[in-house]
């Protein structure tokens, strides 16, 4: 550790929804930042469908077709810990590493019958598929995920196979939608040259005789120059104010328009090459918190296994 | 079919080491270390943290073969340490940093959840 | 060893007319034809089988 570089990890979460989570990251270095991305991404465990017993399918879908489908559904994953990857089972009691669902659906009447993750039945109380409550995608009455569509007298009838695994293996197992992180930009306003703004464009109103409402024409300018919309300006009240930071894309945009008006220096936006604000989005299958929580306890196990006198035993010898 | 078993890319085989090593037959204090079943996450993790090391004279991992589940990495060091000790190092920094973290993580998402 | 699927009846193999979608057995040697309309496509039955796929 180089001494006074280290000043401490620090984490402030900005926003915390059920699905989405919005926090900060400082004091660490990238490969920190971008070992809990991945971790996020391909390591922590879920539950899903893994193998698909087709007993009767007439439906125009072919059977691989729909054993694909059915992988990629996403199934409550808060219980997954109580289940075991099957490659790191020994034993032989099934319970431990699977969990059974079926599907039977047959298409009695004249209209088209939409097959749904909500026609699936688990067999066991740990693993369900995730409810989306009425709103979200998949078929407009019912809620649930799409599966397949069927015409009379066309009938599905599955049995399926759900295991835990993680998005290493298949990506149907990551439990997020986005996991991403961006250097949190600086962005520092010089308020002299700011209001040495307002003064020309004063001037040239009283000059001109220009409309109440033009004025601060150059602010206003800045504003619209900018493709990530970081910015507001109130003409009534001259205020010009930053007030999206995490809308930044680093364009460079507002930094060329402040050269432009001949004020290079005014804005300054900049990455700030400690600090990340990630955005991570579960899929639903675990709460968004639970993701990162365990992102980091994974980390904490791995660096554990590897950091265990152990490993390190004998191995100047070999 | 050739494929391999899902399985090899996550289970240490019997047998084998985690973490192995061998010293550098040509050069002092340099030597590769080889860590199997893990990828880029932990492998550029350990490197950048051997880099923040004064005595670390190069640090540098890779991943042979995607298909091949380890990271070998090169670890070469001045007289005041060895890279084996600088590994160690960067693991105990490494773990009480991420514990740091975990805790911080734990006592935000709790605080906001009880609101 | 692969083995032919059987039809219930016995003796000969059953198919769908692609046109009709009746049930037109056939034994070796027949010309393939639906006996009800003449269409000349056929289909193989599915499997009674229960069949076992990878999610993936």
């Amino acid at each position: 550790m180089i001494p006074g570089e280290e000043t401490g990890a620090s984490v402030t979460v900005a926003r915390l929804e059920d699905e989405t989570i919005i926090f900060d990251l400082k004091g660490v270095d990238v490969s920190l930042a971008n070992a809990l991305r991945r971790l996020m991404i391909a390591d922590v465990p879920t539950v899903s469908i893994d193998l698909v017993e087709v007993i009767e399918n007439s439906s125009v879908l072919c059977d691989e077709f729909l054993a694909h489908r059915l992988g990629l559904i996403p199934l409550d994953s808060t219980k997954a810990s109580e289940l075991v990857k099957p490659y790191e089972y020994t034993g032989d009691d099934d319970t431990a590493t699977d969990v059974h669902l079926e599907l039977n659906v047959r298409c009695q009447s004249d209209q088209t019958r939409d097959v749904t993750s909500d026609d699936l039945i688990s067999h066991d109380e740990r693993v369900k598929p995730v409810s989306f409550g009425g709103t979200g995608g998949g078929s407009a009455k019912s809620g649930g995920i799409l599966i397949a569509k069927l015409r009379k007298n066309q009938q599905l009838s599955l049995k399926c196979i759900a295991r835990k695994g993680t998005g290493k293996d298949h990506a149907k197992w990551s439990p997020v939608a986005t996991a991403v992180f961006k250097y949190t930009p600086l962005i520092d306003i010089n308020h002299g040259l700011l209001n040495s703004l307002n003064g020309k464009s004063q001037t040239r109103i009283l000059y001109h005789n220009f409309k109440r409402h033009n004025a601060g024409p150059e602010k206003a300018a800045i504003v619209e120059s900018d493709p990530s919309k970081m910015f507001k300006y109130d003409a009534d009240t001259d205020t010009f104010t930053l007030t999206s930071p995490e809308s930044c894309t680093y364009d460079g945009e507002v930094m060329k328009k402040v050269n432009e008006l001949g004020k290079p220096g005014l804005i300054d936006v900049r990455p700030g090459l400690d600090c990340f604000t990630f955005i991570v989005e579960s899929t639903g299958v675990l709460k968004v918190e639970e993701v990162v929580l365990q992102a980091v306890h994974i980390l904490q196990s791995k660096l554990d296994t590897i950091g265990v006198s152990s490993c390190f035993d004998k191995l100047e010898i070999q | 079919m050739n494929q391999p078993s899902r399985a090899d890319r996550f289970v240490l085989p019997e047998g084998e080491r985690k973490l192995s090593y061998e010293r550098d037959t040509k050069v002092e204090n340099a030597g590769t270390f080889v860590l199997q079943r893990e990828d880029h996450t932990i492998g550029n993790l350990l490197r950048m943290e051997l880099h923040k090391n004064p005595d670390v004279v190069f640090a540098g991992y890779k991943n042979p073969h995607p298909t091949d589940h380890r990271i070998v990495l090169k670890v070469h060091t001045n007289a005041n340490t060895t890279p084996v000790q600088a590994l160690r190092d960067a693991v105990t920094n490494l773990r009480a940093e991420v514990g740091d973290l975990s805790q911080q993580f734990a006592d935000e998402i709790n605080a906001l959840r009880r609101e | 060893m692969y083995q032919e699927p059987k039809s219930s009846g016995g003796g000969g193999v059953a198919y769908n007319c692609g046109d009709c979608g009746s049930e037109v057995l056939l034994r070796p040697g027949d010309v393939i034809i639906c006996r009800e309309c003449g269409y000349r496509i056929l289909y193989k039955k599915r499997t009674k089988q229960v069949v076992q796929f990878e999610a993936r």
